[in-house]
């Protein structure tokens, strides 16, 4: 398992080298960009943050209920600090024997880090807002 | 602890207030209310946490443990704790 909160560039190559994906038949991976627009109102950057040390307890115990479930590697690293559009926010990376297991574990890890963990978004654009 | 919408609207990233050696997280809300009506709003829609865990009203939290107030985060209503 690897899970990271950090500020700078992050990248999915950087994720991989972390897991073990030895003897697996599938790697399944999910990067999350800024988009340029949200409802219509340009945006130029997110500025991302977090309740740090509850924000990684919160991701380990999500990555560790998809390990249990048997998959064989996860992991997951979210950016924090302004977020330039276009630029990658979070990036989400499973190891597993089969594609299904792994789409399915990586869509689940990528939502409840959504839903779950501390971490809040700030617009900053043509309209300047708390997400 | 405040993070984020709650931290800008307080200027600041923690709040004090009078307490007792053990206190419920609802005792706690009901006193920030008080002391900080201004932040009412914004913190009727936090949850609370307490030692990085979701707490509800009824948790009892004691001296030296960590308390920090949740905004909602952006892909979550929060409504499973």
């Amino acid at each position: 398992m690897f899970v990271d909160i950090r500020e700078g560039a992050i990248s999915l190559e950087e994720l991989r080298k972390h897991l073990n994906c030895n003897g697996t038949g599938a790697f399944v991976s999910f990067e999350g960009v800024v988009r340029p627009e949200e409802e219509g109102k340009r945006v130029d950057e997110i500025y991302y943050e977090c309740y740090r040390e509850m924000a990684l307890k919160k991701m380990r115990e999500i990555v560790s209920q998809v390990l249990a479930d048997g998959i064989q590697d996860a992991g997951v690293i979210h950016r924090v600090g302004r977020v330039g559009a276009g630029e990658v926010s979070i990036v989400a990376g499973v190891c597993s024997k089969h594609r299904k297991e792994a789409f399915e574990a990586c869509m689940r890890i990528v939502s409840e880090i959504k839903e779950k963990v501390p971490i809040w978004k700030k617009e900053i654009g043509e309209v300047t807002r708390w997400k | 602890m405040l993070f984020a919408q709650l931290r800008e609207l307080a200027g600041t990233d923690t709040l004090e207030i009078d307490g007792d050696e053990i206190m419920s997280v609802g005792e706690i809300k009901k006193r920030l209310y008080e002391k900080f009506p201004q932040l009412r709003e914004a913190m009727g829609r936090a949850l609370c946490a307490v030692n990085e865990e979701y707490a509800r009203d009824e948790v009892l939290v004691r001296e030296g443990d960590r308390i920090a107030l949740i905004p909602p985060v952006s892909g979550g209503a929060c409504l499973w704790i």
